[in-house]
């Protein structure tokens, strides 16, 4: 029912998921996904930088290795979809401009310390007042409100409040962050949800509001089992590395292969039962499932088994995995209906057969001339909206002339001057 | 402030169960939706098996986890294996202007009740599928569980050691990002139908979905061929960037410095040990090269202080820190989440009062309203007589049948 895009060529094109939103992005690293998100959905957001471009173009990792804002692939991957403009918002001649720039928005998204767009006169009371249709949303580390609300805070420290950290990671060492920041990826979802919603409100009001979303919470809210077993249960788990605590002993989800890592886990109950079976089934084959083979697996409470028993079970089943291929354990999973998952590096993404047919990957060019890459595409398949994401992240200030000349009507005089005084 | 929940009006027919689907489904009802959970006796949500519960007591209406992924919803029971359950759901489906499922890809087809089926009987209908891998393409019969959304997209091997193996997240990580597309793709549909009188099918996927979240590692690979390792807690772009040793057992406080503003923020609080003026020290790229000393050295100095007061002192100096909080500072301690209701403390029928997780995003002018979940069939005399108008002599017909097992 969901046509590959080989058929969507066919077809004229198709209206995007969301049109005519103009959208105002002045986040930072923290707030970046969320405009990509309108952006790949096809709202027109511009991301405004300050002159000198945004200082988050300093995170890498960077095209062919070479440090430069031009060439910030972490740049490239959180604003592609939007459109750029340099702005100065410190001073009021660019806090004019932006006034009159928002005043034909319909969302302003911004990840400033409480209080500083306020100070700025850009406030969500400010911009309303003149556009009362506005959504704001704001994107900070602990909210708007709040004793904490001007901590200082980044990715790591607010996965370390969050509880997260203290069950990651291997029990002989320090707790660990998951990779990358997956804090803010977090905020940028959870925002995007927020404005649409906020969108959704104003359909039938009439009405803008501020939309205040809290990366904290967003990360708590990610570690949904753990206060809810403090709660009930009074039970605080440390971290067990790629262990799955069970009611007496704790088994293993990450098993070596020859090339890479499967992940597997047995399960207890019916369906436990038959995966248990089938994965013993094919051990057997080869005449390597040694005790597992007599089992009554339907009768065998997993869950309760003891730690001697499971690792005597995991021994004969580490050993079988440890000399099979990621290809081959696939493939053999696969057929026989066992939940076993290849842990991929980035290589193994990029050559996964399921994506490529699916044209997840889609090539945009690169700030080289000629030469473009294929980048995650649309977050999801539409049977019938537009699913193409749209355009590379912008250059710095590569819409200047666009934005100010094309839409405010500056004169190309108008844009030199602003540009000579640094205001754009 | 505005009486009207956002999204009242919209009616939410939810046959999706454990976790990916209800916490998507549990957005747009603590937001207002009338989301009608469809659930089983005969094949009860996993959700509802889940511990821990309450009191120990294992029951389908004392689990805590089905309890946070299923605010706000109303459940009916629906025996969709008889003939006449799958009529009522068509039914439902005619007065619903959303439909989520996250059954094993081919499964809501082959009960008749797939997108091909629905639009006949309500064209502007919005699905979503959820699921891992999708379900079009080679691998779309593909079985999961917890983290093989993490493992294929690339998640599980960036985070760890670098000495050591993968480490999988402390959570089933997909279940919780997921969502959050859907619920966008959701919203946009709503939107979009609104814009254009047409409905349409969503299909979401845990890999998907999960690789918009490492993208620069992505990009990393097919810009420069580089494939990203584990770098444990560190980052490109900060350093000092970890977690510390603190007086106690097991007590971590996190420190991350960006810049050299904060690299001197830092250094004052420590008390200017002579070591800081070496020359190594001197610029995050020379910190980042001596980046194993450095954490020895400023290890010694956190472990002379409780985590609280190194954080506070940290704080009060300008410098990104948090201490390594666990689950019970989250619900009994933490006063920014106090402050925030983060956790609202709502009366459950079975349960009694607990705390239901909120959204983490805040409307101004049209905030959630989270009430408590439901028990198992709770609504079924609302649903089936009042919303569909069955039939007292029906209704016990049907049920004497079995069709609302």
């Amino acid at each position: 029912m969901i046509m590959s895009s080989k058929d969507e060529d066919k077809e004229i094109a198709k209206a995007s998921m969301l049109s005519g939103v103009r959208v105002l992005d002045l986040t930072d690293e923290k707030g970046f996904l969320c405009g990509k998100i309108l952006g790949d959905l096809g709202a027109d957001v511009i991301k405004v930088e300050r002159p000198s471009g945004d200082p988050a173009r300093r995170i890498g990792p960077f095209y062919s290795n070479l440090p430069d804002p031009e060439n910030s692939l972490h740049w490239f991957a959180f604003n592609s979809s939007k459109r750029g403009i340099t702005l100065d918002l410190e001073g009021s001649e660019g806090q004019e401009i932006f006034g009159k720039l928002s005043s034909r928005a319909d969302v302003v998204m911004e990840s400033f310390p409480p209080g500083h767009i306020e100070n700025l006169g850009l406030g969500y009371e400010a911009l309303s007042a003149v556009n009362p249709r506005l959504i704001m949303t704001s994107i900070t580390p602990f909210g708007q409100t709040g004793p904490r609300r001007h901590d200082k805070a980044s990715d790591i420290t607010l996965m370390a409040m969050s509880g997260l950290m203290c069950i990651t990671g291997d029990s002989d060492k320090p707790p660990l962050r998951m990779c990358l920041d997956q804090s803010y990826s977090l905020a940028g979802a959870h925002a995007a949800v927020g404005t649409l919603l906020a969108f959704w409100h104003r359909r039938f009001s009439g009405e803008g509001q501020h939309v205040d979303v809290s990366i904290y919470e967003c990360v708590v809210r990610a570690n949904y089992w753990e206060p809810a077993r403090w709660e009930f249960l009074k039970g605080l788990p440390k971290r067990m590395g790629n262990q799955f605590a069970r009611v007496r002993a704790a088994g293993r989800q990450l098993w070596r292969c020859r090339d890479g890592y499967v992940t597997w886990l047995l399960m207890g109950g019916d369906s436990g039962a038959r995966l248990t079976k089938a994965f013993v089934e094919w051990m057997d084959e080869t005449g390597q499932a040694g005790i597992m083979k007599g089992i009554d697996w339907e009768t065998v409470h997993v869950a309760q088994a003891s730690q001697e028993e499971l690792g005597s079970w995991e021994e004969i089943m580490g050993k079988f995995l440890r000399e099979k291929t990621l290809d081959e354990i696939e493939a053999q999973a696969f057929k026989r209906g066992i939940p076993m998952a290849r842990v991929n590096e980035a290589d193994g993404v990029a050559r996964d057969a399921q994506l490529s047919f699916r044209d997840f990957w889609e090539d945009l060019p690169l700030s080289e001339p000629g030469k473009t890459i294929p980048c995650p595409g649309f977050p999801f398949l539409s049977s019938e909206a537009d699913t193409r994401t749209g355009r590379p992240a912008p250059r710095i200030g590569e819409h200047n002339v666009e934005i100010y000349g094309k839409e405010l009507g500056f004169t190309d005089e108008l844009i030199s001057a602003f540009r000579k005084r640094g205001i754009l | 402030m505005s009486e009207r929940s956002v999204l009242e009006g919209v009616t939410v027919l939810d046959f999706s169960w454990v976790g990916a689907g209800p916490l998507a489904t549990k957005y747009l009802a603590d937001f207002g939706a009338q989301v009608i959970k469809v659930e089983s006796r005969k094949h009860l949500d996993l959700g509802r098996l889940s511990a821990p519960f309450k009191d120990n007591i294992a029951d389908p209406d004392r689990s805590a986890f089905f309890l946070h992924s299923n605010t706000s919803k109303l459940s009916v029971t629906l025996n969709l294996q008889h003939p006449k359950g799958v009529e009522i759901a068509k039914k439902l489906a005619r007065l619903a202007d959303i439909v989520m499922e996250n059954f094993a890809p081919g499964v809501i087809e082959k009960m008749g009740l797939g997108y091909d089926h629905l639009k006949q009987i309500k064209p502007d209908i919005i699905m979503a599928s959820s699921s891992i891998y999708g379900q079009t393409g080679p691998k779309a019969r593909f079985r999961g569980f917890g983290n093989s959304g993490a493992a294929i997209s690339g998640h599980y091997t960036l985070t760890g050691w670098p000495d050591r193996d993968p480490v999988s997240p402390g959570i089933a990580y997909a279940d919780v990002v997921q969502p959050l597309f859907t619920v966008t793709a959701l919203l946009a549909a709503l939107d979009y139908r609104e814009r254009t009188g047409k409905g349409q099918y969503i299909d979401t996927t845990q890999v998907e979905t999960m690789i918009q979240f490492i993208a620069p590692a992505m990009l990393d690979y097919f810009a420069n061929g580089h494939v990203q390792k584990r770098v444990g807690n560190r980052s490109s772009y900060a350093s000092p960037h970890g977690v510390f040793p603190c007086k106690g057992d097991d007590r971590w406080c996190a420190i991350a410095v960006f810049d050299e503003k904060e690299w001197e923020d830092l250094c004052r609080v420590m008390g200017h040990p002579a070591w800081t003026r070496d020359a190594k020290f001197a610029s995050l790229s020379c910190r980042q090269v001596n980046e194993d000393e450095l954490e020895s050295l400023i290890g010694q100095w956190t472990i002379h202080h409780e985590a609280g007061d190194l954080a506070a002192m940290l704080q009060r100096a300008g410098v990104p820190s948090g201490v390594v909080q666990d689950a019970s500072d989250l619900v009994d301690r933490d006063p920014q989440l106090r402050e925030r209701q983060c956790f609202v403390k709502l009366e459950h029928p079975v349960i009694g009062e607990c705390n239901h997780p909120a959204p983490p995003v805040r409307l101004s002018k049209s905030p959630a309203q989270i009430k408590t979940s439901p028990c198992l069939g709770e609504h079924n005399d609302y649903v089936y007589t009042e919303l569909l108008g069955i039939p007292d002599e029906e209704y016990v017909d049907l049920l004497n049948k079995g069709v609302f097992e």
